[in-house]
């Protein structure tokens, strides 16, 4: 066990960004999300939450997929799924980072590889950051998580007051601790992260009943439970851009005159044109439909084909609904109807 | 070995293409392809877009593969406008096509409606060449006589298997073609292949049923919003846990009964 001094926090990333591309969370006009850093004094630590999940680092919200570029008769392609640096990931929340390991199960499948994920994924180190103070959200317990699962990451930070304290978990991690700012923690030190870990249990809710939840789920999809659910939610997605393990996105091409780019993009399974067809048949043609759709998928349908729920309890969409649909109320509804 | 990406489009070439009434256009592409009737491609055309497929020729044809496109959408047109000589990129193919091992030997019977007569006209050229199964019915229901495709083939496949065209408006037989499975000589014991518009599924399976089909022997190759074509975009999910794109689009119908059956089907 190492740990590092905040104040050297700003000189070990600047170490980092000699070698690698380090993507961290960043404040911009009040919002928290990831990107790549330009310089280490950008990031910003003391977040709760940060709007957009750092899955960006992995699968951005847009993305190109090849240029191309028609000449006579003929079409050339840049294919852009490489990756060339080694890159770091830096500050993620033990949520977020659980949630890579969900959408592993999706991009890196065993008949097709979506490389674009993937070799983002290799080249990535992940630094996590324990959380100190829960929010009233939260709900990774639900999940088998929780403020200080260490689970995906390649380095643990926990936040000790005037230090971070450092755990190497892979040898991926360990080749980030440098020798001249690290030094071996005390066991005060550790005692310190256990009172810390203990205390931000302690501000966790309960967690959700889910014994059964799938089992229940699978005998509603005719139920009248869907009919009421959807009649508040206004359509926005908000709720699948902004999950960590939600990975639908729509295929586009951009091009003008003979050059242009394929380019995916971020898609929502709450938008009633994400099913329909250019015969005009929507094979979910109201809110119903997409609420049971976004549910199932997360409880019911991902469980059978993955045995885990597409769900790290991160909270985003409780927080950031624009009508307050609360999808821990929901699951309750469920488990009680 | 670095690992292929799905994502690439393969060049193809268009060598020979057939205009239908209706904008419906029939293109054979140059290209090896290895694939099972009842699969299908994305169609990529470099700054339009792609949209997904059925493959209309049989796998017994090598060199090319052909497609039929209805002019619908933005990229569709766009694909109606190509000809002879013209550049059809694709990626595939994609998706489980109709179960033929399951069919060998077996008495068979088609329920195409419009369109879906392309993805059954890959397996009807297929079965013919071969000619592996006992007997072969084909129910192709249409709007009217105007909108019959493959007129000359469909001469040449009634030597060997026993077709009922059907139209909503004209024509010998009028009515839906589900209506007219009861004046097939079915027995019970026949497997059926299905392909068309979504209304057509129920009564069509109903009427199966009724003559003593059982939901296992029923498969219905489904269409949905296939984008990505490998499982991971999510668009396509029908009935529960299914891709459209990789669990199918060929279902058995027990398996895909609410989505072959209802408007809704999540």
């Amino acid at each position: 066990m190492k740990k590092i001094a905040k104040s050297q926090l700003n000189e070990f990333i600047a170490r980092l960004m000699k070698s690698y591309a380090v993507y961290g969370p960043v404040e911009e006009e009040g919002i928290v999300s990831f990107r790549r850093l330009t310089a280490p004094e950008e990031i910003r630590l003391d977040y709760q939450n940060s709007k957009k999940p750092p899955k960006e680092a992995f699968f951005p919200q847009t993305e190109t997929m090849f240029r191309y570029e028609m000449g006579k008769g003929r079409i050339s392609l840049e294919s852009t799924e490489e990756v060339e640096e080694e890159r770091v990931l830096f500050g993620a929340r033990p949520c977020d980072v659980r949630a890579l390991e969900l959408l592993d199960l999706v991009f890196d499948a065993p008949d097709y590889k979506d490389l674009y994920y993937i070799n983002k994924r290799e080249k990535t180190t992940i630094v996590a950051l324990g959380c100190n103070s829960p929010l009233s959200t939260c709900f990774c317990t639900s999940f088998e998580g929780g403020p200080f699962t260490k689970e995906g990451a390649d380095l643990f930070l926990t936040d000790i007051g005037d230090w971070y304290l450092a755990e190497a978990l892979t040898p991926k991690g360990e080749r980030l601790l440098d020798e001249e700012l690290f030094q071996e923690a005390t066991k005060a030190d550790v005692r310190a992260a256990a009172k810390v870990e203990k205390e931000a249990l302690a501000k966790m809710a309960p967690p959700l009943e889910l014994d059964g939840l799938k089992e229940k789920l699978d005998t509603m999809i005719d139920s009248p439970f869907w009919d009421r659910l959807h009649e508040k939610c206004l359509g926005c997605g908000v709720c699948t851009f902004l999950c960590p393990t939600c990975h639908c996105f729509d295929i586009v091409d951009e091009a003008l005159n003979s050059k242009g780019e394929r380019v995916r993009n971020w898609d929502s399974c709450m938008f009633p044109i994400y099913t329909l067809e250019a015969s005009g048949h929507n094979p979910r043609p109201s809110g119903r439909e997409r609420w049971r759709q976004r549910l199932m998928h997360k409880f019911d349908y991902f469980v059978a084909n993955y045995g885990r729920f597409l769900c790290v309890g991160c909270g985003r969409c409780v927080i950031n609904c624009p009508v307050n649909l609360d999808i821990r109320k929901v699951i309750a509804d469920v488990m009680a109807f | 070995m670095p690992l292929s990406n799905p994502y690439t489009p393969v060049k193809g070439r268009i060598i020979h293409c057939v205009q239908f009434p209706f904008e419906i256009k029939l293109f054979r592409i140059e290209a090896s392809l290895e694939f099972t009737p009842g699969q299908f491609v994305e169609i990529s055309l470099p700054g339009v877009g792609e949209f997904p497929v059925s493959i209309t020729s049989p796998p017994h044809e090598r060199g090319w593969f052909e497609i039929g496109i209805k002019k619908v959408g933005r990229v569709t047109s766009y694909a109606f406008s190509l000809g002879t000589g013209d550049c059809m990129n694709y990626r595939g193919p994609f998706g489980t096509g109709f179960p033929l091992e399951k069919m060998r030997g077996k008495r068979l019977v088609l329920v195409a409606g419009g369109l879906g007569i392309l993805p059954l006209r890959s397996f009807i050229k297929e079965v013919l060449h071969t000619r592996w199964c006992e007997s072969l019915t084909i129910l192709y229901g249409m709007k009217s006589p105007e909108h019959m495709m493959f007129r000359d083939e469909l001469k040449e496949w009634a030597r060997q298997a026993e077709i009922i065209d059907v139209y909503e408006y004209g024509g010998e037989r009028t009515g839906l073609v589900s209506n007219f499975i009861e004046y097939t000589h079915i027995l019970g014991d026949e497997i059926v292949l299905m392909c068309g518009p979504p209304a057509m599924f129920k009564p069509a399976v109903k009427n199966l049923m009724k003559r003593g089909i059982t939901p296992d022997n029923i498969f219905i190759s489904l269409e949905r919003r296939m984008k990505c074509g490998i499982g991971t975009c999510g668009h396509c999910i029908i009935d529960g846990q299914l891709y459209a794109c990789t669990h199918g689009p060929v279902f058995q119908y027990s398996k895909c009964e609410r989505a072959a059956s209802s408007n809704s089907n999540g």
